[in-house]
């Protein structure tokens, strides 16, 4: 039996909480930059995933990511039910740690990944289809692309592609996926007609240090332990994060001729994805190189590509899914075994063959989250109907789906 | 690397001292009437 270390348990737990805390801090990131009349059901949509996917986590999600690989595309049923996963720890993937503690530190990943796509569909979605949807998604998407780049015999892992804390588990998956969402339950009531303006900045701004806050737990915890790879993630996970909120702000003040506190928050965001599968291979000089091209590109595609043509109501897929990519590559481009010998040198350390590696993994994954989220919009669709009725959504969801409003007048 | 961080920092701070820095609440508040607040504003 390999040793416990009391450090490294510790910090992967604690990396856990923070990381759980990072989903109801999104539904406030998100639950701000709703209408009033929709607030509580954007963040119930984040908020009930803790339940929901907590549960299929431990009964299923768990063995389906990282259970003993079937052909390295998808894990085995040997963890059924947390069957088998104890105190001891697993070598396989965290040799100093109890199993429980990998294995909720992964659920709280788990948990706020189809959380991120609920952004794409705000103000607009079925609460029911929602629930089904999400389920279908843990279990068809994120366990698989999550077996493939991380588990044990993983095709993706086996190819050599890198993905320190979920670049392209988490925010590929989620940010593709959300496009599609946006694209089949088509635009808002009025979207492009009337303002859909923020009805609380002030509540996103706390969203977003909630995020940026748990964000260390997600990519320093990522270390699996309470050691130098940790600092070093800590620290890049920091400063991307400030260097991209000062890029996107930037850019927006250009071209809105103000410094909007949102664009700041948006932008952040936008880096703490862009470095999460970059955090534990690349030097803190190069976090700050890929905090301002996440910064600006998340914002370029934002705001010149999507925003007008598709309503992706929240940006999703511009942060997530375009930060997510810009991470991936970038990885392929900064990397360096200087900073983690258990990864690869990048292109500027004269290994091109990574990028190219990362290029693959970034495009099936891309491919294989579109087409299966979109045959699970039409499956759900034809059963339940994603989309609420124009009564319904003239309404708000907070009272036709929820029974409830968010501020008594 | 540092370097061109440290270009890009100076280079962005540069640029705020030439961008406008307030909106008259009388501009934004015909701009609200007109409906030309482009939706959704989120940065």
């Amino acid at each position: 039996m390999d040793a416990i270390n009391g450090a490294d348990t510790a910090w992967v737990l604690v990396s856990a909480a923070l990381v759980m805390l990072m989903t109801p801090g999104l539904g406030l990131f998100y639950g701000g930059l709703v209408r009033e009349k929709n607030v509580l059901s954007t963040i119930m949509h984040s908020f009930f995933m803790l339940a929901l996917i907590s549960v299929w986590w431990a009964l299923l999600g768990y063995t389906l990511a990282f259970g003993p690989s079937m052909g390295g595309i998808i894990g085995g049923f040997s963890y059924f039910g947390l069957n088998g996963v104890g105190a001891e720890p697993n070598a396989d993937y965290a040799a100093s740690i109890p199993h429980l503690a990998f294995m909720v530190y992964q659920m709280m990943f788990a948990v706020i990944t189809p959380a991120l796509i609920s952004g794409a569909f705000a103000e607009r979605k079925r609460f029911k289809s929602f629930v089904i949807f999400s389920l279908l998604w843990a279990t068809l998407v994120y366990a698989p692309v999550a077996h493939w780049v991380w588990a044990v015999g993983g095709w993706i892992r086996n190819l050599g592609a890198l993905d320190f804390a979920g670049g392209t588990v988490v925010h590929i998956t989620s940010g593709v996926s959300a496009l599609v969402c946006a694209v089949v339950l088509g635009k808002r009531i009025g979207y492009g007609k009337e303002a859909m303006v923020p009805h609380n900045a002030t509540m996103t701004i706390i969203g977003t240090a909630m995020l940026w806050f748990g964000w260390f737990g997600f990519n320093a915890g990522s270390a699996l332990g309470a050691n130098a790879l940790a600092a070093t993630a800590f620290v890049n996970t920091h400063i991307a994060a400030a260097m991209a909120a000062l890029a996107w702000l930037t850019a927006s003040w250009i071209r809105h001729k103000q410094p909007s506190v949102i664009g700041a928050a948006a932008g952040a965001v936008a880096g703490l994805v862009g470095i999460t599968p970059a955090a534990g291979f690349v030097t803190p000089t190069s976090a700050l190189i890929i905090g301002f091209l996440a910064g600006g590109g998340c914002f370029y595609v934002t705001e010149m590509i999507v925003r007008g043509r598709v309503d992706d109501a929240l940006d999703v897929f511009g942060v997530h899914g375009v930060g997510g990519t810009i991470g991936a590559l970038a990885t392929g481009i900064f990397a360096t075994t200087t900073v983690n010998a258990a990864g690869f040198d990048g292109l500027l350390y004269g290994n091109p063959g990574l990028l190219f590696t990362q290029i693959i993994a970034v495009v099936v994954t891309i491919i294989y989250a579109a087409a299966v989220t979109w045959v699970l919009l039409k499956v759900v669709d034809l059963l339940f109907g994603i989309r609420v009725t124009p009564e319904e959504e003239l309404r708000g969801l907070d009272s036709s789906q929820h029974g409830e409003i968010a501020y008594q007048s | 690397m540092a370097i061109l961080a440290l270009v890009l920092f100076i280079a962005m701070i540069a640029s705020w001292t030439m961008l406008p820095g307030s909106i008259s609440t009388s501009s934004l508040d015909q701009e609200v009437e007109a409906g030309g607040l482009p939706a959704p504003q989120q940065g």
